[in-house]
C-alpha cells in the first residue's frame, strides 16, 4: 500500500486529509463560483468579495433561452448527440464483437483503431470540410451527425473490445453447440452480458458529441449552430456580461455532468482497465 | 419458390458463418470514409496549390514540396511548434506530479473517499469550452477572483490574459486544472492494484515511505505511468478548445498552439495547401506519439 500515512497515532491520516482537501476546493471551487454568477444580477455579479447570500435570479438563463435561434441551437445539439451515439452504438458494437470474437485483422486492426482514436480533429475539419462542400452537406445536421459518428466511433470500438473479451467462452460455445447462429448467440447472449460496456460507450458518446467543438465550428458554423459553437461565441459579443456566460457555460456543463453522475463507479473501472490496458 | 426459399437460407447461412467480416465493414466503410481517406486527400492538397477559389474543381497545380518548404521556413508556425512542445512538457510534468500527489492522497484509508473522488471526477466531465469561458471571468483583470485573493495578499493585481508570459502561464494552468482528474483516477487505478506484501516486508525491513515508493511504486507503476504520459502528451499536441476561449492565441501570437494555426491557416487565411501540409505536420507527430502509447500498452501487458 501506497499511502500518506505518517506514523501511526490518531492522526497519520492528516496529510492525507489536508491535500484531499485542498485538491478539492481548487477542483470544484471555479465551477461553483460559476454556477452562483449564473444566478446574479447586476451588480452582486461584480461583487468583491464575491456574494455568497443572494437572491437568486433566473434572470441570465430566460435572457439566453429567450434570444434568437437559441431553441433551434438546444434542439441541433441534442438531435445530432442522439442520432451519432445511437449510430456509433450499433455499428461500434458489432465491429468490437468482430475484432474480440473472432480476431478479425489482429493486431494491426486493433492498432489502426488506436490510431485514430487519438488522431486530432484538427487534422480531418480541413479535408471534411471540401469533402462536405462538394456533397453539399456543409451547415446541414446529417452532415454534422456523420462527421461526429467519425469521431466517436473509434473510442467507442477501443472501450467495448474488453468488455466483449470478456464474455466467457463457455457459454458463447453452449449456445452454438444448441443450435444458436453465430448472430442469434451475439444478439441474445454476448450483448445483454455486455450492457454496462455498452451503458459507459453511450454516455461517453453523448458527452462526446454534446461538448465536441472543432467539427462545429468549421463543418456548420451559421445554419447548423450546436450549443459549444454558441458557447464560445459569448466571449467576444458579451464579453461584460458574465452573467450569461456562466448561464450559457452552466447549460453546456449540467446535462453530461448529470449523465455521468449516474456511471460514475462504471466510469472509474473503464479508466482503470479499458481505458489503459485497452 | 421453395428454390428461392432454399436460397435465400443459404445466404444468410453464407453470411452468419463469416459473422466476423460482416461485423466489421460497416466501421470499416465509415472510418475509411471519415478518417482515412480524409487522410490521403490531406496528403494530396499538401503536394498541390489549393486555395479558396480552386478548392471545387480538381484543377490543382502540383508543386511537390513547395508547401511544406513554405511552412517550415515560416517563422509564425516554427515558433508555434515549438511553443506546443514547451505546453506539452509543462503541462504533461504538472498533471502527472500533481495526479501522483492526488492519487496518493485517495489511496490513504481516508473517511468520504467516495465523495473526494466525486469531486476530483468533476473538471473532468466539464466540456473545454466551457471550463475556457469561466476561467476567462476567473482571470479577469479588474473583477477576476483570482485578482482579488492576490490582492488580499497584498500583491499588485496581475493582467494574467493580456502579457505573452502570463497568458502562457495561464492556458498551461487551466489545462493542467482540467487534465489532472484523468491522471489521478488512472494512477488511483494502478496504485490500488499493487500488491500490498512488498510493501509490508519493505516495511519490516526498515525501508520508509520515500525509499519503498521510490523503488517499489515507481517501478511498478511505470508500464501505467508511460501510458497516462503519452495520452496526456497527445492531448497537450491536440489542445484546440481550451486555448480557443481562453485567449484565441493572443495576446499576439503568445498562446498560439500548433493546432489553433492549423486552423487559422485553414479557416482564416484560406491557404488550403499549406493548412493541409501543418496537417500532414501535426498527423506525423501524432503516429510518433501513439507508436510511443502502443510501445507502453504492450509492454503493461506483457508484465502481467
Amino acid at each position: 500500500m501506497t499511502d500518506l500515512q505518517i506514523g501511526k497515532g490518531p492522526f497519520r491520516n492528516i496529510a492525507a486529509y489536508i491535500i484531499g482537501i485542498l485538491l478539492v476546493i481548487i477542483l470544484i471551487a471555479p465551477p461553483i463560483y460559476m454556477i452562483s454568477i449564473s444566478f446574479k444580477t447586476g451588480r452582486d455579479v461584480f461583487s468583491m468579495p464575491p456574494k455568497f447570500i443572494f437572491t437568486p435570479s433566473l434572470e441570465n438563463y430566460k435572457e439566453i433561452f429567450s434570444s434568437r435561434g437559441f431553441l433551434d441551437t438546444v434542439f441541433n445539439t441534442v438531435v445530432i448527440s442522439l442520432i451519432s451515439t445511437l449510430l456509433t452504438e450499433v455499428i461500434g458494437a458489432m465491429a468490437s464483437y468482430s475484432i474480440a470474437k473472432f480476431r478479425t485483422g489482429g493486431r494491426p486492426v486493433l492498432y489502426s483503431v488506436l490510431i485514430m482514436r487519438v488522431l486530432p480533429s484538427v487534422v480531418l475539419g480541413l479535408p471534411l470540410f471540401i469533402m462536405f462542400s462538394k456533397l453539399h452537406i456543409l451547415d446541414t445536421i446529417g452532415g454534422l451527425t456523420l462527421a461526429y459518428i467519425g469521431f466517436l466511433l473509434p473510442n467507442t470500438v477501443w472501450l467495448m473490445i474488453p468488455f466483449f473479451q470478456g464474455v466467457s467462452k463457455s457459454i458463447e460455445e453452449a449456445a452454438r453447440i444448441d443450435g444458436c447462429s453465430n448472430l442469434r448467440t451475439f444478439m441474445s447472449i454476448s450483448l445483454p452480458l455486455c450492457r454496462s460496456g455498452i451503458i459507459v460507450t453511450t454516455v461517453y458518446n453523448i458527452t462526446g458529441a454534446w461538448n465536441h467543438f472543432y467539427y462545429a465550428l468549421t463543418l456548420a458554423p451559421t445554419k447548423t449552430r450546436v450549443l459549444s459553437v454558441e458557447a464560445s461565441q459569448y466571449v467576444g459579443e458579451y464579453a461584460v456580461q458574465w452573467g450569461t456566460v456562466a448561464a450559457i457555460s452552466a447549460v453546456l456543463i449540467i446535462p453530461p455532468a448529470v449523465l455521468i453522475f449516474f456511471i460514475q463507479k462504471q466510469l472509474i473501472s473503464g479508466l482503470s482497465l479499458g481505458g489503459v490496458k485497452g | 419458390m421453395m428454390q428461392k426459399a432454399l436460397e435465400k437460407r443459404r445466404f444468410f447461412r453464407f453470411l452468419d458463418d463469416h459473422l466476423g467480416l460482416v461485423f466489421i465493414v460497416p466501421a470499416m466503410l465509415i472510418l475509411c470514409l471519415l478518417i482515412v481517406y480524409p487522410l490521403l486527400f490531406n496528403i494530396n492538397m499538401s503536394l498541390h496549390k489549393v486555395n479558396m477559389l480552386n478548392f471545387r474543381s480538381s484543377e490543382w497545380d502540383f508543386v511537390g514540396l513547395e508547401n511544406y518548404i513554405d511552412v517550415l521556413t515560416d517563422k509564425t508556425v516554427l515558433v508555434s511548434l515549438l511553443r506546443t512542445v514547451a505546453f506539452m512538457v509543462i503541462t504533461v510534468i504538472g498533471q502527472v506530479v500533481l495526479g501522483m500527489i492526488g492519487a496518493l492522497t485517495l489511496n490513504t484509508k481516508i473517511k468520504a473517499k467516495g465523495a473526494f473522488t466525486v469531486c476530483v471526477l468533476l473538471p473532468m466531465m466539464m466540456t473545454p469550452i466551457a471550463v475556457g469561458l469561466f476561467w476567462r471571468i476567473l482571470f479577469n483583470r479588474q473583477w477576476g477572483l483570482i485578482n482579488y485573493f492576490i490582492g488580499f495578499l497584498g500583491f499588485e493585481p496581475v493582467p494574467w490574459l493580456y502579457e505573452s508570459t502570463t497568458a502562457f502561464i495561464s492556458v498551461c494552468f487551466v489545462q493542467i486544472w482540467w487534465g489532472v482528474s484523468f491522471v489521478i483516477l488512472v494512477l488511483l487505478g494502478g496504485l490500488s492494484a499493487l500488491p500490498a506484501e512488498q510493501f509490508e516486508a519493505a516495511e519490516i525491513d526498515g525501508a520508509s515511505k520515500w525509499q519503498s515508493f521510490i523503488h517499489i511504486t515507481l517501478p511498478d507503476m511505470k508500464p501505467v505511468l508511460n501510458t497516462v504520459i503519452m495520452l496526456r502528451a497527445i492531448d497537450a499536441f491536440r489542445e484546440f478548445d481550451l486555448i480557443y476561449t481562453l485567449t484565441q492565441g493572443g495576446p499576439g501570437e503568445a498562446t498560439r498552439v500548433f493546432s489553433l494555426q492549423l486552423y487559422l491557416t485553414s479557416f482564416e487565411s484560406h491557404n488550403f495547401s499549406d493548412g493541409a501540409a501543418e496537417a500532414i505536420i501535426l498527423t506525423i507527430i501524432t503516429l510518433v506519439l501513439a507508436s510511443g502509447l502502443i510501445k507502453s500498452l504492450s509492454e503493461g501487458d506483457s508484465n502481467d
